[in-house]
């Protein structure tokens, strides 16, 4: 029975089921096992596509961090504001509606009405990124359907130009910092993004069950300068004046502290709003030409040629040198300036006189190689490594082609091409004993939550390049050029300034030099015997004749006069009176406080100096001060000149200013605006400034009293149309 | 009505027999899984259902309640099946097969059938869509348990006992695709050799099939690159992540966003149209998503549980008949478990096939039921020994 064909079916039958048993087991073990994968090991990989997927991110921009003065003067900040965003799909009439957009946003309808029909889920409209919240309000009022406003931020420079070129500008689009500090410290003031995730389904509506989550942004850190508000604005109004007096092309200037080589001013002309970048050209905009502009510098180079004989002990200064107008070198003959020579001098006076054969003698006893690596050591022939952008080199003779010719015009500064703040850093480490500083602008950067400060940077020393002995030889020799010398247009009452001028002629392109087109220089250092500053002016082009010894050297020493004063740098020098000067020395005299002339007409001005036992200078043609010097409210010796500047626009800010809008600045922020409007701040609370008292627009008088209080959250609403915006001025010029 | 069995008359001098002719209990660890997957079935439709529901039918139980009324219906059917002693069935064999022929003669023809994502698969009846390639199973499996059991020794022949059964599969395998359901024609075909196999056919006769047949579906599917791109997709869909590769990116996403112990029910967000049919084909998806891992996992166990017991009916069925429809039921359940499964975690190409008991109702509903039904009717006929194993 058991072997039946019956018995042996049903047996394998049964055993066919069971192996289906097996196999059904197996491979559910293997889906199981596979699940494990996906909702286990995979499961968090998967997770985060999936909310990527479901979500549509809509960036929160980081508030770009601001930037403040050594002092804690505001320079930059990022005020709210608004980006129109279209929303095609919702746009009822896109012609009606292109064309009011386009009326506020000033912009092309035909343009704008193209955008509002792009088949796209959004669109940012043309001119309408980063517009100010009054401007935003215009548009809310028109209650366009499909057009969205956003909120972000707009960088704004409450100082206008001032320092423009040192800070640069942001790019609108993507709020990323395009030259200067905003481009080097870009990776500091930009922050991290945050983002508004919105949950929908498939379709695009909005998720049931999920809400928007937010990521809040990182806020980019402040980032505080080396740069003083207050030398930049003398910077500033000396290169305003040259511009005016003498019609240049352009002007330049830097004060540097020479210790520690961080940059005290530096500025332009012309320059531009940074506010507003897109209205100047981007030769305006990006190139800082401090650090830019290579140039032959003329005889401020001298200064290296004086330090490396002195150095290599191939001259003293008591020897003495015949100059009788002219030197011949490898059958060239090279002229003085002086037709006729300075005849008999010592090498000392050939410095005073600026004597180029004697600069040629020297550079001759030097040798090509000795000069040139001076020059090199000098940091002359590379970039400083200034913390900003668009640094040039310049060019100097390479050691084989440096003939005897060569030789002599390096030696007076007539061949190389060399940047001014090479020179000034030069000049620098004569006045730091010989050590070679690297310059900057990045002080501290402070982080926005904690309120930490890190250094950016320390004062670093590239090498040592002369001896301290030699350097203060050199100091006081260039002292004696202000004294005696070509410089003493610069001679300030009880300081001592050393200084050294500098005529460079420009090449013309097809080789050889344009006529009658020179830079006109000046570098000098004050104190002398205890330099605290280093400042250089260099005015390209001055219309009409003019001498290196009558252009410049009043503007560095009306800067110094005022940039001295302001720092407290005591005057009590009293030796170095400038000889046949009818100006007494300022030692010993009562110091009086200088009065406010802005605003003024001629005469009153005039009779206001009197009061004050100071004389006034008027510069410019105009009924009205629109500008002086020293300012308002700080001391100078009695009997001293107070520079006047007239203009035809009576200053608006004078006795009146309209209050600006405070809101949204942090504590500090509003205390230095409110300081630099002399204007009187009183602050409750902490964070950032909510309300305000009296409200934005309210004209109000110089010193009078604004009551802030500030709150921890306070942030921008979406639109308030009564806000009138944060776009002041504080009307410098 | 039922044949001796030799086998049985060897074991009844032995053990302990319950007269097969009399019907006991239905098997309760069989029952036991058909309830719980059909009440998780019906709280994974509603869950999966009441956004789409809402959006496309302003009624969030828009789905719920035809589920419900499937899910009553099915179960009528399935304790009517029951009931009725399976041997009366076999008379019904032949018949079976013609009905399922002309069916699905009828769908494929020009305007009887609905017309429904490119292809024809339903009968329009009332309000009601009928989907005849379903029965069509159920009537195969009836017919093959019906016809290997008449042929006895034969099968053993490949010309007069393997060839005539895999020609009638073939048959409807091909009418299926005619409409085409590449999904539905895989599960009969496979369902159809798994019976073969059971029955006992010789081996080396089914590898003459088993061989070609993946070679010409391999074939068919490189003849166009765009099936080929189709079909091997979820090899990897992340090369096409909004064409062919979304299905089954959304299915990871769900399944992984379940993670272990799942979002909680109802909490689920693929089913917010980012899964296509998240009420049938992926709602193992929305499951996993909803109730994680230990779901998931769960889940399978209980098919496991279901598919054990409909085997185990399947060894104890009184006669090879019994024997043949339980297998058959139990491997288009196997099949179309293992085929949804697969596509949803990636490791089979992405068909439309439902998952039994937990997907929407349907004619895919009501015939898993019946088909248990069957099943159930079978274990109450089971043979059961006392002693030391099977005979």
């Amino acid at each position: 029975m058991p072997s039946s064909p019956e018995y042996r079916r049903n047996v394998r039958q049964r055993r066919r089921v069971a192996v289906l048993m097996l196999a059904v087991s197996a491979v559910l073990i293997g889906l199981i096992l596979r699940l494990a994968y996906l909702q286990g090991i995979a499961s968090g990989m998967l997770t985060a596509r999936a909310l990527d997927n479901w979500s549509k991110d809509l960036p929160v921009e980081a508030r770009r961090g601001t930037i403040y003065d050594r002092n804690g003067v505001v320079l930059a900040y990022s005020a709210d504001a608004k980006n129109v965003v279209a929303v095609p799909r919702q746009v009822q009439n896109a012609h009606q509606e292109a064309r009011q957009l386009a009326s506020v946003l000033h912009q092309d309808v035909a343009m704008i009405e193209r955008q509002l029909k792009q088949a796209r889920s959004f669109v940012y409209v043309k001119g309408g990124m980063r517009i100010p919240d009054e401007t935003a309000a215009l548009i809310a009022q028109l209650h366009l359907p499909g057009i969205l406003l956003e909120p972000s931020t707009r960088r704004i420079y409450p100082h206008g130009s001032l320092a423009a070129n040192v800070l640069g500008y942001v790019l609108p689009v993507d709020n990323v910092g395009a030259s200067g500090v905003e481009a080097t410290y870009n990776p500091y003031l930009t922050g991290v993004n945050g983002k508004l995730s919105l949950f929908t389904d498939a379709s695009g509506r909005a998720a049931p069950s999920q809400g928007p989550t937010y990521v809040a942004p990182k806020n980019g850190q402040d980032i505080v300068l080396t740069i003083d508000a207050n030398i930049q604005s003398m910077l500033e109004s000396e290169l305003d004046r040259a511009m005016a007096e003498f019609d240049a092309e352009d002007a330049l200037g830097i004060v540097v502290d020479p210790k520690s080589g961080q940059i005290l001013a530096m500025g332009q002309r012309p320059s531009f709003d940074p506010t507003n970048p897109g209205q100047v050209p981007t030769e305006v905009r990006d190139r800082n030409l401090a650090i830019w502009k290579a140039f032959e510098p003329g005889s401020t180079f001298k200064i290296v040629t004086l330090s490396a004989a002195l150095q290599e002990q191939k001259i003293s200064l008591a020897e003495h040198f015949y100059d009788p107008g002219y030197i011949k070198v490898a059958g060239a003959t090279i002229h003085d300036w002086k037709y006729g020579g300075h005849g008999d001098e010592t090498f000392q006076q050939v410095v005073w006189n600026s004597c180029n054969p004697g600069f040629v003698e020297m550079g001759e006893r030097l040798g090509p190689q000795t000069l040139l690596s001076y020059i090199h050591q000098f940091g002359f022939g590379q970039k400083t490594g200034i913390d900003l952008t668009g640094e040039a080199t310049g060019i100097l003779f390479k050691l084989d082609q440096m003939g005897p010719v060569e030789t002599a015009t390096t030696a007076f500064g007539q061949g190389p091409s060399v940047t001014p703040i090479q020179q000034v850093m030069a000049l620098s480490a004569i006045a730091n004993g010989g050590k070679l500083m690297t310059p900057y602008v990045g002080l501290q950067a402070i982080d926005p939550q904690s309120g930490q400060k890190r250094a950016l940077h320390q004062p670093t020393q590239v090498r040592q390049v002369i001896s301290p002995k030699i350097a203060s030889e050199v100091l006081e020799t260039l002292q004696g050029v202000v004294t005696y010398g070509t410089g003493r247009n610069a001679f300030l009452p009880g300081y001592a300034v050393g200084g050294k001028t500098g005529t460079a002629q420009k090449p013309a392109p097809g080789g050889g030099y344009l006529p009658g087109q020179h830079i006109m220089s000046f570098i000098s250092v004050a104190p002398t015997d205890d330099p605290k500053l280093v400042a250089y002016i260099a005015v390209d082009s001055p219309k009409g004749p003019q001498f290196s010894s009558t252009v410049t050297p009043p503007l560095v020493r009306d800067l110094l006069q005022n940039a001295l004063q302001y720092l407290h740098v005591p005057a009590n020098h009293g030796s170095a009176e400038l000889p046949k000067s009818s100006a007494g020395s300022a030692l010993n005299l009562p110091q009086v406080v200088v009065p406010n002339l802005v605003g003024l007409q001629g005469d009153d001005a005039t009779e206001q100096a009197a009061k004050a036992h100071l004389s006034l200078e008027a510069r410019g043609n105009g009924a009205f001060i629109v500008a002086q010097a020293p300012p308002a409210g700080s001391l100078m010796p009695q009997g001293g000149t107070i520079v006047a500047y007239a203009g035809d626009v009576q200053p608006q800010e004078q006795p009146q200013l309209t209050l600006p809008n405070f809101s949204y600045l942090s504590t500090t922020q509003a205390q230095a605006l409110a300081q630099l409007l002399g204007l009187q701040a009183v602050i409750a609370g902490k964070g950032s400034i909510a309300q305000q008292q009296p409200t934005a627009g309210t004209p109000v008088k110089k010193g009078s009293q604004v009551r802030l209080w500030a709150s921890p959250n306070s942030r921008a609403p979406l639109l308030n149309p009564s806000t009138p915006g944060e776009t002041w001025n504080i009307g410098r010029k | 009505m039922a044949r001796e069995d030799p086998a049985l008359q060897h074991s009844r001098t032995s053990q302990t027999l319950v007269p097969f002719h009399r019907q006991g209990m239905p098997d309760f660890f069989l029952l036991l899984p058909i309830g719980l997957l059909l009440a998780l079935g019906v709280v994974m439709v509603y869950s999966a259902t009441y956004y789409i529901s809402m959006i496309d039918y302003s009624d969030p139980t828009y789905y719920l309640k035809r589920e419900l009324m499937w899910v009553v219906l099915g179960v009528v059917v399935m304790l009517f099946m029951m009931r009725i002693d399976y041997h009366r069935l076999r008379r019904f064999a032949n018949v079976a097969l013609l009905v399922a022929v002309a069916l699905l003669t009828l769908v494929v023809l020009p305007g009887l059938g609905t017309i429904s994502h490119g292809s024809q698969q339903w009968i329009a009846i009332g309000g009601f869509t009928f989907q005849p390639s379903e029965l069509a199973k159920l009537c195969m499996i009836l017919y093959l348990a019906a016809v290997l059991e008449k042929e006895g020794e034969q099968l053993h022949d490949f010309a007069h006992g393997f060839l005539p059964p895999l020609l009638v599969v073939t048959l409807l395998f091909v009418l299926i695709m005619l409409e085409p359901d590449m999904g539905t024609g895989v599960v009969l075909m496979a369902t159809g050799l798994i019976v073969l196999f059971a029955a006992g056919v010789r081996l080396r006769h089914l590898a003459t099939v088993l061989i070609p047949v993946p070679l010409a579906f391999l074939a068919l599917a490189f003849s166009s690159s765009y099936r080929k791109e189709r079909i091997f997709a979820f090899l990897n869909p992340w090369k096409d992540p909004l064409g062919n590769g979304w299905n089954l990116i959304q299915s990871y996403f769900a399944l992984g966003h379940g993670g272990l112990f799942g979002q909680g029910l109802g909490q689920g967000f693929e089913k917010f149209f980012y899964l296509p049919e998240p009420q049938s084909d992926f709602i193992f998806s929305v499951l996993g998503e909803e109730l994680g891992f230990v779901g998931t996992s769960a889940t399978l166990l209980l098919y496991g549980l279901l598919l054990w017991r409909g085997l185990r009916a399947a060894m104890l069925a009184p006669d090879v008949f019994g024997s043949l429809l339980a297998t058959g039921v139990c491997a288009m359940i196997g099949v179309q478990v293992i085929v949804n499964v697969a596509v949803a975690t990636g490791v089979f190409p992405v068909t439309g096939i439902t998952l039994p008991l937990l997907s929407y109702g349907g004619t895919s509903l009501v015939v898993i039921l019946a088909g248990l039904g069957v099943v159930l009717n079978i274990s109450r006929q089971a043979r059961i020994y006392g002693g030391q194993g099977e005979g």
